[in-house]
């Protein structure tokens, strides 16, 4: 119960932090809109795809994909401003000083990390739905559960490397250095369930796609929540 | 330097293990291939007040962050109330720590800062107490300013607040006199008597050599990461009297 709400204070203290500084979120939209225009310049709004259907521009077919490279380029500036609250007051040293288990600071970064990535998502997929003309309000309920598992992998892995790499001078290269290659699993399968959700499931590969995604999901918590007390050591 | 413990007006017997707060033994640690500190040994007993003293460099903050557990010893063993620190059970609810940098949250008010210590520490503070903690320290009048607005010696004195929150038995404090003007070195001062009063066990790092000669029960001096000096303070000018270069300081006390 302790821990608990050792875990809650540190969600509540790191929001209230992001609200008042905003240094995070405004980095974050303005980086996702960034990456939204430029995918659109890249890949031209009207190219045609030579893969899909009639009527599909190569931005609709490549959307998922798209989607999901957004959501982690941008998640990058929070998972990293989330550890540098705590250097710029001082260090990881205050977190390692209070009683408890450190599985606790973990849990409350993590989940504050996915609420800022939370709220940033809420606006990266309706925008880039609309931007690139997507229909998606009838896939919404499936797309916001691939989302979630998604989201879920990718902050726990950056939840650990930012507090590993929150130290080390050359950590805003580190970052992402090192959970670009980790997360890779969990790229594959919230593509490919986003793909799945898009255009429509006529093998019924969803369910297992997602089901892969939970289980890999599964496996980077309990390991990043296990050994989180080694990555904010001396 | 077990011997040097038995201090005069030291309040318990180090002989008995229960009056032993502080107890390192040829504790070491380096960093990269510098080394901080060379097999030093320490024993505080309950309601000893500790000065800690020696130039920069000389190992006073490593050796308050070995007892704090935020870093390993390199070599030796460091034992809290007679446990480990990093893993006794209600270790760190026991002791509280002024570090060297203030640890607070700028965009966070003086009461937030102090309400997330507390949940920290398992406590359910009510704004009335954490006001009242604020005004011990002076500063119940900016309770609901941001703490990136105050001075360093607000920001002292709220790290002090913070330090105390939780009624610790042993408190630990690094270089609190630093960058304080007169007023904030009042406030220390008072707050350091306190604290003496109230029977807690302290352990003070810092340069202002004749503030803690004048505080504490006993002074350890430490050069280049060895303890060069551990006894009753009233010999400390004695014993470093001709010898305050191998202390390192330059200054006669």
């Amino acid at each position: 119960m302790g821990d608990l709400r050792r875990a809650m204070a540190l969600v509540r203290k790191d929001l209230l932090t992001e609200r008042r500084s905003k240094a995070a979120f405004n980095a974050m939209a303005f980086f996702a809109a960034m990456v939204l225009f430029i995918f659109s310049f890249a890949l031209g709004p009207d190219a045609p795809s030579m893969s899909a259907g009639p009527g599909q521009t190569l931005l609709q077919y490549l959307w998922p994909g798209l989607l999901w490279v957004a959501i982690f380029f941008t998640g990058i500036l929070s998972l990293s401003r989330s550890f540098q609250i705590e250097i710029e007051s001082g260090g990881l040293e205050a977190l390692r000083l209070y009683p408890g288990d450190k599985k606790a600071v973990f849990a409350g970064k993590l989940v504050a990390n996915m609420i800022v990535l939370g709220a940033m998502e809420l606006i990266l997929v309706p925008v880039s739905a609309v931007l690139y003309n997507i229909d998606l309000w009838t896939k919404l309920p499936a797309l916001m559960g691939v989302v979630l598992l998604g989201t879920l992998g990718f902050a726990a892995v950056g939840t650990f490397y930012a507090a590993l790499t929150s130290n080390l001078r050359a950590r805003d290269v580190m970052l992402p250095v090192l959970l670009f290659p980790i997360i890779v699993p969990v790229v594959v399968a919230a593509v490919k369930a986003t793909t799945l959700v898009v255009r429509g499931d006529p093998m019924g590969e969803l369910w297992t796609w997602l089901r892969i995604l939970g289980l890999i999901d599964i496996v980077l918590l309990t390991v990043c929540t296990l050994t989180f007390e080694f990555a904010i050591e001396d | 330097m077990a011997e040097n413990a038995k201090a005069p007006g030291v309040a318990g017997d180090p002989t008995e293990p229960a009056a032993l707060v502080v107890e390192a033994r040829q504790v070491s640690k380096r960093y990269a291939r510098t080394w901080a500190l060379r097999a030093v040994d320490l024993q505080v007993v309950r309601g000893e007040l500790v000065s800690l003293l020696g130039p920069n460099g000389s190992g006073k903050s490593t050796l308050l962050r070995l007892l704090t557990a935020v870093t390993r010893p390199t070599y030796g063993q460091v034992k809290i109330f007679g446990q480990q620190p990093r893993n006794g059970l209600g270790v760190r609810e026991r002791f509280g720590v002024l570090p060297h940098q203030s640890y607070l949250y700028g965009e966070l008010t003086a009461i937030e800062n102090l309400r997330f210590a507390a949940t920290m520490y398992g406590m359910l503070a009510e704004r009335d107490e954490l006001v009242e903690a604020l005004a011990h320290v002076g500063l119940a009048h900016v309770a609901d300013a941001q703490a990136r607005t105050f001075s360093s010696g607000m920001r002292k004195r709220l790290a002090l607040a913070r330090a105390t929150l939780h009624d610790p038995e042993l408190v630990l404090l690094d270089e609190p006199y630093g960058a304080l003007d007169v007023e904030g070195i009042g406030w220390v001062d008072r707050f350091v008597g306190e604290l003496r009063e109230a029977g807690k066990t302290l352990v003070i790092a810092t340069h202002e050599i004749g503030r803690a000669l004048a505080l504490c029960d006993r002074a350890v001096a430490l050069r280049g990461g060895k303890v060069v000096f551990d006894g009753p303070t009233s010999e400390y000018e004695g014993a470093i009297d001709g010898a305050t270069e191998a202390v390192g300081l330059g200054v006669k006390v």
